[in-house]
């Protein structure tokens, strides 16, 4: 009973059969090799792709926010800090406060932005996200959410890979390896990028970190070729390319015959993914094939790069059984010191360019019933303060607010997530945490258990110990599940 | 330590209800405590199917918990007696807190009451569909598996130790083919999920599926499926979800399956049924979220843009 093993996963089973690791030492070359070889070889203690219970979802689509989007403008509506307008922030608030830019006493800033409340739920939402309001009996919004990074880069690395410093493994690279791939033509974890910048943290937050580079995802872009590098160059032809191909296979198989290196098969293993995707992924990236109506729903043109297009195509995705869609928007860091970052023009241009397609989404998926076993995350890495950013001790013509790790929104819909919901506190300018906090690695542990995982089960064996994802946290948040 | 709070302020609710209206409903208020405190380890059933049943006591099962209680007697009965125990050998729950005093009078109250089960329904509120239907299953054939996944279809376990399996066709692909299920009968004491969607399948196709008798989950969307196949599918009374997106199932097809009592949701975007034909399921199946219109979106916001910004010149 397996998934489709790839050739790497194959071999290394073989290799663990055939010889022991004593022998395997013996034959390697030198000791880094077989040291490496130690490490997959204990590795292999892994789940073979069933989960631990039966999960309510199946694929994920994480849509990041990369900048931090304003809770205060978007989800999380005050009305006390509408009153609060203008006066200096009560030094309660600062007090063992770290902030990124603001200095001495700021000014409370009000809601920069109407809110109204919309579907059975009576959710608050603000009148930037005209379309979302539509979708708010579907989602479960939660507003606790809480980190301990306030820069960017370390708070992208915590919510993607539970750690805020670099090499681990990313949540898409550990569900990948927990419950492997349903589609041998696709990678099973693909990450898209809009807004002209990858995130802050680099594609770290889409690395394998220290599991086999296997899992790691892949980037595909939506302008120009899908797959940098995939294509053909000019005058070599697909049988020759197969051809080549087989003949460098057979050289590799001959190598792992000798050394034993697993790192040769995962070798062959990805010439052979990249030569299938060279069909495959032009096939699955091309929105053109779609019908005019559905394109016009997410707002999509093909040939553009735009979240709009990776939203389409991240349905495409999740209906070809990838396990993983990663979509990274950039631009949501609005601390008021230009037109290009502040909380009106900025943020206006930004939900108004994933308002409507994140929408699209939720219901396209809805229709076709795929929105049962796919999860959908929306949110950024940390949230805003409520008063106004005052770059160096003054106030500009712009108007924006700090980094605020205290407490931000996210929302999930599908994969048997709550509905029309609900869930946390924030105290009454929404700068912390009042009720029911989420830290990242309960929001990840909450993500695995949906997918059918005990966060502290799926672990991996690196440098003398076991790793996960969750660290040494996280609590699943049954409250959030249907 | 809020959940200590909750639980402390829901067991004072109960105390309260029950203060209010007498008489103690085993069903309403003895239940979520006891399933709070004690089902893990009596009447918990496990992904396998196996049921937790430790001292012999599953609290799901009235006979069971009889045997634990002299009605009328909380003093001489252990399943009260045990509760309010000092004995660190004997106590129960003998992990965690105690019970609450609040907690602790429910349970005497309802035995001092004559310890009835009156309206309590068998399935106990932790019993999801799947562990009923893993209960008492077998471990599938090795060679209809094998079968399967030499025609490349995946076959898994929902969950480690499951005896429950989910089939997807999905990645067959092109070499998919109206024969492709005759086997499945071979994995009919299974088969929980079966996943044809975009498989190259007709109404024949479905003939064997009608054995599958626990099919909670089905995709036939994107297939030649049309309303003779439906006939296969009215008879799966334990089927949840049913995906008929993209197929030319009609009104007169969908009639078919309002013997689906257990259906929750049902797919019908693309396919030829009518505002009419859904509303006459829908008075039928009043349950079931039937999806079938279109998605609309509000005015397109580009066009907005479009109008604003002449505005600015």
């Amino acid at each position: 009973m397996s998934l489709f093993k790839n050739i790497f996963q194959e071999a290394d089973e073989k290799v663990v059969q055939d010889i022991s690791r004593r022998s395997f030492l013996k034959h390697s070359s030198c000791g880094m090799l077989g040291s490496m070889a130690l490490n997959s070889l204990m590795a292999e203690e892994k789940t073979n792709n069933i989960p631990h219970h039966h999960g309510t979802a199946k694929k994920v689509i994480f849509l990041h926010m990369a900048g931090a989007p304003s809770q205060l403008e978007l989800f999380d509506y005050k009305p006390l800090l509408e009153k609060m307008d203008g006066k200096p922030c009560p030094e309660s608030y600062l007090e063992g406060k770290k902030l990124a830019f603001a200095k001495g006493i700021p000014d409370m800033l009000g809601p920069q932005h109407k809110f109204g409340q919309y579907g059975e739920s009576g959710t608050y939402i603000s009148d930037k996200l005209p379309h979302f309001q539509s979708i708010v009996d579907e989602v479960t919004l939660i507003k606790s959410m809480y980190t301990d990074q306030f820069n960017h880069a370390p708070a992208q690395l915590l919510m993607h890979t539970g750690f805020p410093r670099l090499g681990r493994p990313s949540m898409g690279s550990w569900m990948t390896y927990g419950l492997g791939s349903e589609n041998n033509n696709l990678p099973s974890y693909i990450s898209l990028i809009s807004g002209g910048k990858v995130p802050s943290a680099g594609k770290s937050v889409w690395g394998s970190g220290f599991l086999p580079s296997f899992y790691q995802g892949v980037q595909c872009r939506s302008q120009g070729e899908p797959v940098m590098y995939s294509a053909n160059p000019k005058g070599v032809s697909r049988d020759l390319r197969r051809r080549t191909l087989d003949a460098i296979n057979d050289m590799n198989r001959i190598q792992h015959a000798e050394a034993k290196d697993p790192e040769t098969l995962a070798r062959i293993s990805q010439y052979e993914m990249a030569f299938r995707m060279q069909m495959s992924v032009p096939e699955a990236m091309d929105i053109s094939k779609e019908p005019e109506y559905i394109r016009d729903m997410y707002g999509a043109e093909p040939g553009k790069a735009s979240f709009a297009n990776n939203c389409l195509l991240a349905r495409r995705l999740i209906e070809r059984d990838v396990r993983f869609v990663q979509l990274y928007d950039w631009g949501w860091d609005n601390h008021g010191t230009n037109p290009n970052d502040d909380l009106h023009n900025q943020l206006t241009k930004k939900t108004r360019e994933v308002d409507r397609p994140m929408t699209a989404l939720i219901k396209d998926l809805k229709s076709r019933g795929m929105l049962d076993d796919t999860l959908v995350v929306w949110g950024g890495e940390f949230g805003r303060t409520p008063f106004r950013e005052n770059r160096g001790g003054k106030y500009g013509k712009y108007v924006g607010r700090d980094h605020s790790p205290g407490a931000f929104t996210m929302w999930m819909a599908g994969g048997g997530a709550k509905k029309g919901f609900s869930y946390g506190e924030t105290d009454e300018v929404g700068y912390n945490v009042a009720q029911n906090p989420v830290f990242i690695h309960d929001l990840q542990a909450t993500m695995m258990h949906m997918m059918g995982f005990n966060h502290e089960k799926l672990t991996y064996y690196f440098q003398g110990r076991d790793y996960r994802l969750t660290d040494v946290g996280g609590h699943v948040k049954k409250d959030l599940l249907i | 330590m809020t959940s200590k709070w909750i639980k402390g302020m829901a067991a004072g609710s109960l105390l309260l209800s029950s203060a209010l209206h007498g008489a103690v409903d085993f069903t309403k208020d003895l239940l979520p405590i006891l399933e709070e405190r004690c089902l893990k380890c009596h009447g918990h059933v496990k992904e396998s199917g196996k049921v937790v049943t430790k001292g012999d006591l599953d609290i799901t099962k009235p006979e069971s918990v009889k045997e634990f209680l002299k009605a009328g007697h909380p003093e001489d009965s252990t399943f009260y007696t045990l509760v309010i125990s000092d004995d660190e050998d004997d106590y129960m729950p003998p992990k965690g807190d105690r019970l609450t005093d609040a907690q602790k009078k429910v349970i005497s109250d309802w035995i001092k009451q004559g310890a009835s089960f009156e309206g309590y329904s068998k399935k106990a509120k932790g019993e999801t569909l799947l562990e009923k239907l893993a209960k008492g299953t077998s471990a599938p054939s090795k060679a209809a598996i094998a079968h399967f996944e030499q025609m490349g279809a995946l076959v898994l376990p929902l969950a480690q130790n499951s005896p429950l399996l989910q089939l997807n066709f999905k990645p067959v692909g092109s070499k998919s083919n109206p024969d492709m299920t005759k086997r499945i009968v071979e994995l009919k004491g299974n088969i929980v999920w079966l996943n044809l969607s975009k498989a190259n399948i007709n109404d024949a196709s479905l003939v064997p599926v009608t054995e599958l008798k626990k099919l909670t989950r089905l995709h036939l969307d994107n297939t030649g499926i049309t309303d003779a196949g439906l006939q296969s599918v009215a008879s799966l009374t334990n089927l949840e979800y049913l995906n008929l997106y993209n197929t030319a199932v009609t009104d007169a097809g969908i009639a078919k399956l309002a013997s689906l009592k257990s259906l929750k949701k049902l797919f019908l975007w693309q396919s030829k049924v009518t505002e009419a034909g859904v509303k006459s399921l829908q008075a039928k199946l009043p349950n079931t979220y039937i999806h079938f219109m279109t998605p609309k979106m509000k005015a397109p916001v580009k066009k907005e843009e479009k109008k604003k910004a002449p505005k600015k010149k």
